[in-house]
């Protein structure tokens, strides 16, 4: 793993990536932070992981899948209860195509 | 009536014999809770109205049938605010969830309600389990009981303080990198992070999902082996729950030492925490040593890269799922806004707190195109070479002994504006969320100022039970709950 150089440029495109906005303030305080993280990361390196599967879940066992019966799920009036805009029973989203 | 140092075994004899009504005993623990609420700030939400419709309901069927009582008949119980419940408003210490109603129930909290207990509570948290200290919350920190200036630990720092200072007989937390046990240890209560694969994740707000396991935090083993039993066990919905059978946890509370092979780390390990922490650790393994015990040292070679290897899974595992929160279907949506991408960055801005957004964009580098081989595929390789340590050492004893943090109780504010030296402090709580394995934290003593100090009996997946009989062994012979009678409030 070569030395991560943190700075403004990648910073920008990870929050561009994420869809993220910092306040201006947090910015130069995000990219120190996250320097020193990354750089402590770096001990990893000491490691040869040459060959060694990766390990991606807390147990490695075949999931348990249920039945393939079809089943009631969400009225729509509960579907949409909680949306911050909705008409006619749908998500209302800003306009996208002109 | 005093309420403060009952828990759920305690309840339920009372209930039964008909010395307090259900009814009675919400009303009790509510006004308790409202009149504690300022100066622990345990409680997001009351739910008032609906928890005393359930007791009444409770007092009436207890009234007619003496039979068929289920486990947690007429239990008021308070959880973590990340477990959705329906109509009742569940935040998970986010402004972006402020105000969003669920319309169903997370399977754990259909489950408490089917074993008879009532939710009365919503508990504080850090924001989406992102933190060790409780101050990450949107709605404040929490206090810990044992001294007001001091931080619970998090992220379940609500259900511990809660627990410890009887605003709730017990509590469910969940357990991410240590967001059970660090909490517990800190307020001298137990707290179980099962296997992963042992209780459902469904409706708990996902933070990083092959690492999120949830479990019972409470004043004794008894206790936790019974909301256990009731939480536990394969759910149709959340296809990582395993279909191994569920134990009579409740059947292994006798503490039978002749079951007990214990492991321990070489004393290099320790060094640099706490001297009293290590004091305490070493007091417990001298107390299995005198028991008659036998105690062997194991390696776990790979335990001190945990940390890195945690801040890159999680944070990637995060950004995935935190990318759900765009002011669209739930949640906030910012009031001002240019258009579609527009309102997804301010929404954004606006509803998460500086841990979210640091970590979504350290997760968000792991996974970016020219990053992931040298981040996320290699720290996954090295999970598994923890994991496999921890694999080694079952074969030869079936508990492992470990402190749960290198420190006691940190005061409030003391390592916010660190986030590295807060992550280090969860050094012995990760390896276990990597491997996937249960473990139990419980008071083992406390420092010079009161303070309490944790230690975490560590199993192989699917052996809560036998966590349990150590736990209880522990517990009866060394009357280290007794801690929980210092707590003045």
């Amino acid at each position: 793993m070569k030395k991560i150089i943190v700075d403004d440029k990648l910073i920008e495109h990870l929050l561009s990536l994420a869809n993220i906005e910092i306040e201006r303030d947090q910015f130069e305080k995000f990219k120190v932070q996250i320097q020193r993280i990354l750089d402590y990361i770096a001990m990893l390196d000491e490691l040869n992981t040459e060959g060694v599967p990766p390990m991606f879940s807390g147990i490695e066992c075949p999931s348990t899948l249920r039945l393939d019966i079809t089943q009631d799920g969400l009225s729509l009036t509960s579907a949409i209860q909680n949306a911050p805009a909705e008409k006619e029973g749908l998500f209302e989203i800003p306009k996208v195509i002109d | 009536m005093e309420i403060s140092r009952l828990g759920i075994f305690e309840i339920k004899n009372l209930l039964l014999k008909r010395e307090v009504s259900c009814t009675e005993l919400v009303r009790a623990y509510i006004e308790r809770a409202k009149r504690l609420n300022p100066v622990l700030n345990c409680f997001i939400t009351i739910s008032e109205e609906s928890a005393l419709i359930e007791a009444k309901k409770t007092d009436d069927l207890i009234t007619k049938r003496r039979d068929n009582i289920r486990p947690l008949e007429g239990l008021p119980v308070a959880i973590k605010d990340i477990f959705v419940t329906q109509n009742i408003r569940t935040t998970c210490g986010s402004k972006i969830l402020e105000n969003f109603i669920p319309p169903f129930d997370a399977t754990i909290v259909r489950r408490l309600k089917d074993a008879g207990a009532i939710i009365f509570g919503k508990l504080n948290m850090d924001e989406f389990a992102m933190g060790s200290s409780n101050e990450n919350s949107y709605f404040g920190p929490v206090r810990n009981p044992f001294d007001l200036s001091r931080s619970p630990g998090g992220s379940s720092g609500g259900s511990a303080a809660a627990v410890a200072a009887g605003l709730t007989p017990a509590s469910i937390g969940t357990d991410t990198g240590g967001s059970i046990r660090q909490p517990a240890a800190f307020c001298g209560i137990i707290g179980m992070k099962p296997s992963y694969g042992r209780v459902s994740r469904y409706g708990m707000i996902a933070f990083a999902s092959s690492l999120d396991q949830a479990g019972p935090m409470c004043r004794s083993v008894r206790d936790c082996a019974i909301l256990l039993e009731s939480i536990a066990g394969n759910d149709p919905k959340d296809s990582t729950t395993m279909s191994t059978p569920v134990p009579r946890y409740t059947d292994w509370t006798v503490g039978d030492p002749s079951e007990i092979r214990v492991g321990i780390l070489r004393p290099e390990v320790y060094e640099g925490i706490n001297p009293e922490v290590f004091l305490a650790y070493r007091g417990v393994i001298e107390f299995f040593e005198r028991s008659g015990v036998p105690v062997t040292y194991i390696e776990l070679p790979h335990i001190k890269y945990a940390v890195a290897v945690y801040y890159i899974i999680a944070t990637s595992e995060a950004s995935s799922n935190l990318a759900r929160y765009d002011g669209v279907k739930y949640g906030l949506r910012a009031k001002e806004y240019k258009n579609l991408k527009d309102m997804y960055l301010k929404t954004r801005l606006e509803g998460f707190g500086s841990e979210v957004k640091r970590r979504i964009i350290l997760g968000t580098f792991a996974l970016s195109s020219g990053y992931y081989d040298a981040f996320f595929k290699k720290a996954s390789q090295v999970r598994r070479l923890i994991a496999n340590d921890f694999y080694r050492s079952f074969s030869k004893v079936n508990t492992i002994i470990m402190p749960v943090t290198p420190d006691v109780a940190f005061k409030l504010g003391e390592k916010i504006s660190d986030p590295l030296s807060m992550y280090l402090s969860d050094i012995f709580t990760i390896p276990v969320n990597l491997a996937g394995l249960p473990s139990i934290s419980m008071p083992a003593g406390k420092n010079k100022d009161g303070l309490p100090i944790g230690i975490q009996f560590i199993g192989k997946p699917f052996d809560e039970h036998v966590l349990i009989n150590v736990a209880a062994f522990y517990e009866k012979e060394s009357n280290c709950m007794d801690i929980l009678n210092e707590v003045n409030l």
